[in-house]
């Protein structure tokens, strides 16, 4: 897992040169920086405060957050999610990674809609640490089992 | 019949950019488009914007495009809905097909911005119902509100195939496979990361070879493809779908400009044949400017920046240049190298520049 | 397999009345101003026209009026490109069959 600090870590996935910074633009601590329009985004992971921002900005959905690890060895791993119907707190879904597959079972944490976000979805769920490193979503609700 | 200073014709990201600027510098300014909406493919798409700030990163395509038809009302751009621009007549005018009527219209600089049309691929069974454009899709989804199938079968991999995939998984869709002839993804990573992590099979090096139904798609084939595209006998599967969505790439709308007479090159990082244009969006034709899909297709943040170049150029050369109008230009030039300067980019930056020596060559020692 | 999307996350539909229209003689309803296109679609049709020389059935192909693969008859008159005609109440539509008739038949 990435570095991080007491509030928790970002992952960046972007690792192609494309014309794009809401990441940069949206974070107010200046811990997401670009060089240039194109290069790949760079996390400061002491000047992060953990507000998630960057989560919900990023066009392409790249952007990953985890809260640190509690008391019981589970991790909150955050995605932006743009779905109906959106999970319930408290709910148990199928975590998957990034190609899809079923890493764990996991509860919902979080669901957080702010306006700041745009309509963009923030879910949460609680995954055991030693999984949380794969987890990049969860499968739909709703939708037919292949 | 109208006399205006500038006449836009497309109301898309470039059109609405050339009309503000043009109208910011005090031309008056016409603005006319085929559709009943304005907005070009701006108003079709529900995802967030890459780009910067300064192109509305961040913010979906339907609210960037009321921002700026706002923001042209506010100019007092006149701007005219279903009204088709027909082409130029003989008496320099151009004639416009307006609530059932003719009209005429003299403007001192004609900036067209009539955008592109989807590419059609065909193979057996591609005129059944149920096989369409990709746009087709998208546009009755995002903008009408229906869902045009269930289980989909997705044909190029570009950032269109990608982004509609995905708008159609949110409207209720499956995508049951994407497939894309070439070895590996031509659009932008991270749209296609947002169809993997769904469960959504990419074939890289796949085609459809043909579509089967009665009276409707009921299953498609796809097979493998060698280095030369072509399909590999023996590979075929049977891929359950009800729709087949087309993706295989624009091409720029060049019919009205060549009525202008506006000279053309091939340049198939841009989507094929396009008006040349010099480094202020003129084209072969000192009185047309044009810009945004038409001068290559792109994205949404090019277009609009040729847009507003193409506006401050052609209000300049009627005489209503603003202090300042040569840095202006020269931001706007600047903007573009860097939308153009990634890896990703760099076929169209290469072709731009081919582009616009040719353009250029058309004034070299006018001025 | 069509539907109408009530609900979408990100998405907004304008409001629209029901109204009734035919097609092929049957009833069926749709949304005032929604392209004749999304109506048909909606009741389960995806056949609009049968072509002229070998009568293939066609429909939806470009959606935005370029390509004419999808015209119907309205209200008698052929050639109408459903997928940017709005529908309205009492609209009598038909699947177009070949080339279509212009005048008194």
């Amino acid at each position: 897992m990435p570095d991080g600090n007491k509030k928790g870590t970002v992952l960046l996935e972007c690792c192609q040169e494309i014309p794009c910074n809401p990441c940069a633009t949206v974070c107010k601590t200046g811990a997401i920086t670009k060089e240039t329009l194109n290069s790949c985004p760079v996390f400061h992971p002491e000047k992060c405060v953990g507000c998630k921002l960057c989560v919900a900005a990023c066009p392409g959905q790249a952007i990953f957050f985890w809260e640190p690890e509690d008391e019981n060895g589970m991790v909150g791993v955050t995605f932006p999610y743009e779905y109906l119907p959106l999970p319930e707190v408290g709910q148990e879904v199928t975590a998957v990674d990034r190609m899809g597959q079923p890493v764990c079972p996991a509860k919902v944490r979080s669901v957080e809609t702010r306006k700041a976000y745009n309509r963009t979805v923030l879910v949460t769920l609680a995954v055991p640490a030693g999984h949380a490193g794969e987890v990049r979503f969860m499968k739909r609700l709703g939708r037919e089992v292949e | 019949m109208r006399q205006v200073d500038l006449l836009v014709v497309g109301a898309g990201p470039a059109g609405l950019g050339a009309a503000i600027e043009g109208a910011r510098r005090g031309a008056k300014v016409l603005l006319v488009d085929e559709n009943r909406t304005a907005g070009g493919q701006l108003y079709k798409q529900i995802h967030k914007f890459f780009g910067s700030g300064a192109h509305y990163a961040g913010t979906r395509g339907y609210q960037i495009a009321e921002l700026l038809l706002s923001q042209a009302a506010e100019l007092g751009v006149e701007t005219l809905l279903d009204t088709r621009a027909l082409g130029l007549m003989d008496d320099g005018s151009v004639s416009i097909l307006h609530e059932g009527k003719l009209e005429a219209v003299y403007a001192g600089k004609v900036v067209l911005a009539t955008g592109a049309r989807e590419n059609a691929l065909a193979f057996p069974g591609w005129t059944l119902p149920g096989v369409m454009t990709a746009g087709a899709a998208q546009t009755f989804s995002n903008v009408h509100g229906t869902l045009v199938g269930r289980n989909i079968l997705t044909v190029g991999s570009g950032n269109v195939g990608l982004i509609v995939s995905y708008q159609l998984m949110q409207a209720g869709a499956e995508i049951r496979a994407l497939v894309e002839a070439a070895p590996r993804i031509t659009g932008y990573l991270v749209h296609a990361g947002k169809l993997q992590r769904a469960g959504v099979p990419i074939r890289t090096a796949h085609t459809v070879v043909e579509a089967r139904g009665d009276k409707r798609v009921e299953e498609a084939v796809i097979a493998r493809v060698d280095e030369g595209f072509r399909p590999i006998p023996g590979t075929e599967e049977t891929v359950a779908v009800d729709t087949i969505l087309l993706a295989v790439g624009l091409n720029p709308r060049a019919d009205l400009s060549a009525m202008f007479r506006c000279e053309t090159a091939y340049e198939g990082g841009l989507g094929g044949l396009m008006p040349i244009h010099d480094q202020y969006m003129r084209s072969s034709n000192p009185q047309v400017y044009v810009c945004g899909d038409l001068a290559g297709v792109e994205e949404a943040s090019t277009a609009l920046e040729e847009g507003r170049l193409a506006g401050v150029h052609s209000a300049m050369s009627l005489g209503f240049a603003q202090k300042g109008d040569e840095g202006r230009m020269a931001e706007l030039q600047e903007s573009l190298c860097s939308l153009r300067g990634g890896e990703h980019a760099r076929r169209r930056l290469d072709a731009k520049k081919r582009i616009m020596e040719k353009g250029g060559a058309c004034y070299a020692g006018r001025e | 397999m069509c539907m109408h999307i009530s609900e979408h996350p990100v998405a907004d539909y304008p409001e629209r009345e029901r109204v009734s229209f035919l097609f092929d003689g049957r009833p069926m309803t749709g949304l005032a101003g929604q392209p004749i296109a999304a109506a048909l679609l909606e009741n389960g049709v995806s056949v609009f026209r049968h072509t002229h020389k070998s009568g293939q059935p066609r429909g939806l192909f470009c959606g935005i009026g370029q390509c004419s693969d999808c015209v119907v008859v309205v209200n008698g008159r052929p050639n109408v490109r459903s997928c940017v005609t709005p529908l309205e109440a009492g609209m009598v539509i038909e699947t177009q069959m070949g080339l279509g008739k212009v005048g008194k038949a």
